[in-house]
């Protein structure tokens, strides 16, 4: 099969045409040229394509299906799509994983000329990723408190990293309605390499896009965060589940071991900056409790180490914490409260950031590595204050 | 309350693990008449930028033929866009840019003073006057 990852585009201005083109999507989606009209807005009818669910049985759910035909993209189609091709040697993918298969990944229209698009394998992609993410993070951090330990998962599989993602991919969002398409002469194929998330119909907008403006869509509403108005876009959205989706397909043509590699080269190789995802309300106090649920005999002791003098010109303390003879921590700081509560937060964060080794000094096995073994590290659970 | 998270993003590393290569996409521009295109023509004609092609498969190619001075767009990861005015040049001289654009990072390209950049801490830690013995340290 011949892969083309070259295309060769002739340049026609859509505006040097005479007719002005209005898509008419009955039955077959063919677009058609109409000479009189004038506008762009033309809104498209008959769009929407009711979804009924038809069942032989009401009870029996198995007999459950709804009326939308979908089907997959012929591998010969997908592999005239230069982008597709090339964003398949660009994630090194094993030649078992189908073109067609990586284009449904990218399909997020539910009526896209009836072809498929990566409902169930985002669905698949996550789960296993979810599943590797938390894994690692529970064996690597096996005393990281619960909070942390949801926002750390979420900076490694969140929307916004997997969006990040996803530019780095080199993945392109199709933006160009089929008007567009028609008129400048491009080949059908470049779109199925591309993020299809845009409907058909929101591509001819009624009115003119104002500068500085961006309204809102009801999904991206439910994701406002009113404290610190940020939104999850739509855009955001689609590349994050496309992500997720060419995880899922690696999945279904190669296998879990080559789904659990590419989770460790792709998302597990970012650095996850835990040491800065901590904040406390009160440090001292929390040190303390936490000692005494580690049943450590000695009272806890936070001590001077070093100071250049009160009277020097920027005062610099140092100031350690002891438990008997074991110093849990130090920290540096310009007034003796500074360093007091560095050094508290410091012994706070050797606890909760602490990460096992084995007896060769190298990082434990996962349970989903081979020849694991349990090595029992149930911790003592979250400190109350 | 005892701990409360901070929400952060983590940060990319590209290389460690996987690496993908941060040029997605090349537009080669050409001119069918002009003579400042006749390197470029003659690398599309005899076949050198299609072998460039296939030796780098995760570029996305698109060749347009446009009058002017021929152009090479490169379209990075971080959404920048590089374009390259090859007029006048060489075939061979073609595709060395070609070679050289389409490895680069798209990042604006600066002097960097220093002898280490990293996004990690120094594992050894900043030195510090005040952790050495009090005999040994500093006096005024």
């Amino acid at each position: 099969m011949l892969r083309r990852s070259i295309v060769r585009v002739s340049q026609v201005k859509p505006n040097l045409l005479t007719g002005i083109c209005k898509p008419v999507l009955n039955t077959k989606n063919i677009i058609t040229i109409i000479n009189s009209s004038r506008s762009y807005s033309t809104k498209l009818s008959n769009y929407e394509v009711p979804v009924e669910a038809k069942y032989d049985n009401i009870q029996d759910y198995g007999s459950y299906k709804h009326n939308i035909f979908t089907h997959r993209l012929p591998e010969s189609s997908a592999s005239q799509s230069p982008p597709l091709v090339a964003l398949h040697a660009r994630l090194n993918l094993p030649s078992s994983y189908s073109l067609s298969t990586l284009s449904q990944a990218l399909n997020l229209n539910r009526y896209d000329d009836g072809l498929a698009n990566n409902f169930g394998l985002n669905v698949l992609g996550k789960n296993m990723l979810s599943y590797y993410v938390n894994e690692w993070l529970l064996i690597r951090y096996p005393r990281l408190p619960m909070p942390v330990h949801n926002v750390a998962v979420n900076a490694l599989m969140g929307p916004q990293v997997m969006y990040e993602i996803g530019k780095q991919w080199g993945i392109e969002v199709d933006k160009s309605s089929k008007l567009d398409k028609f008129l400048s002469q491009e080949s059908q194929f470049l779109k199925y390499g591309r993020l299809r998330f845009i409907e058909e119909e929101s591509k001819y907008p009624d009115k003119p896009a104002e500068t500085g403006i961006y309204e809102l869509t009801n999904e991206e509403v439910k994701s406002l965060d009113k404290q610190n108005s940020t939104f999850i876009s739509e855009e955001v959205n689609a590349y994050s589940s496309a992500v997720i989706a060419i995880i899922g397909g690696l999945y279904t043509h190669a296998g879990e071991e080559a789904t659990k590699e590419f989770i460790n080269n792709h998302i597990l190789s970012r650095k996850l900056p835990l040491e800065n995802m901590f904040e406390f309300s009160q440090p001292t106090r929390e040190l303390v409790r936490l000692c005494d649920k580690l049943q450590f005999e000695d009272p806890i002791d936070i001590r001077l180490i070093a100071e250049t003098g009160r009277l020097s010109a920027h005062a610099i303390y140092v100031a350690g914490v002891f438990c008997g003879v074991e110093k849990l921590g130090e920290g540096v700081g310009s007034s003796l409260a500074e360093a007091r509560t560095r050094a508290v937060i410091n012994s706070l964060m050797g606890y909760y950031l602490y990460s096992p080794i084995d007896n060769e000094g190298n990082e434990v096995k996962l349970p989903s590595d081979e020849e694991y073994k349990f090595d029992g590290i149930i911790g003592p659970g979250d400190i109350a204050i | 309350m005892p701990v409360k998270a901070i929400a952060r993003t983590s940060i990319a590393r590209n290389g460690v693990g996987a690496f993908v290569p941060s040029c997605h996409r090349v537009s080669i521009q050409y001119c069918n008449w002009g003579g400042s295109s006749t390197g470029l023509r003659q690398a599309l004609k005899t076949g050198k930028i299609d072998k460039f092609a296939g030796e780098t498969q995760y570029i996305f190619y698109e060749v347009t033929k446009k009058p002017g001075h021929p152009i090479l767009k490169f379209h990075y990861s971080n959404d920048t866009v590089q374009e390259v005015s090859v007029a006048n040049l060489k075939a061979e001289e073609i595709l060395d840019k070609l070679d050289h654009y389409s490895q680069r990072s798209g990042n604006k390209l600066i002097k960097f003073n220093h002898k280490v950049m990293s996004v990690n801490d120094s594992v050894r830690g900043i030195w510090s006057p005040l952790h050495l013995p009090k005999t040994h340290r500093h006096k005024i």
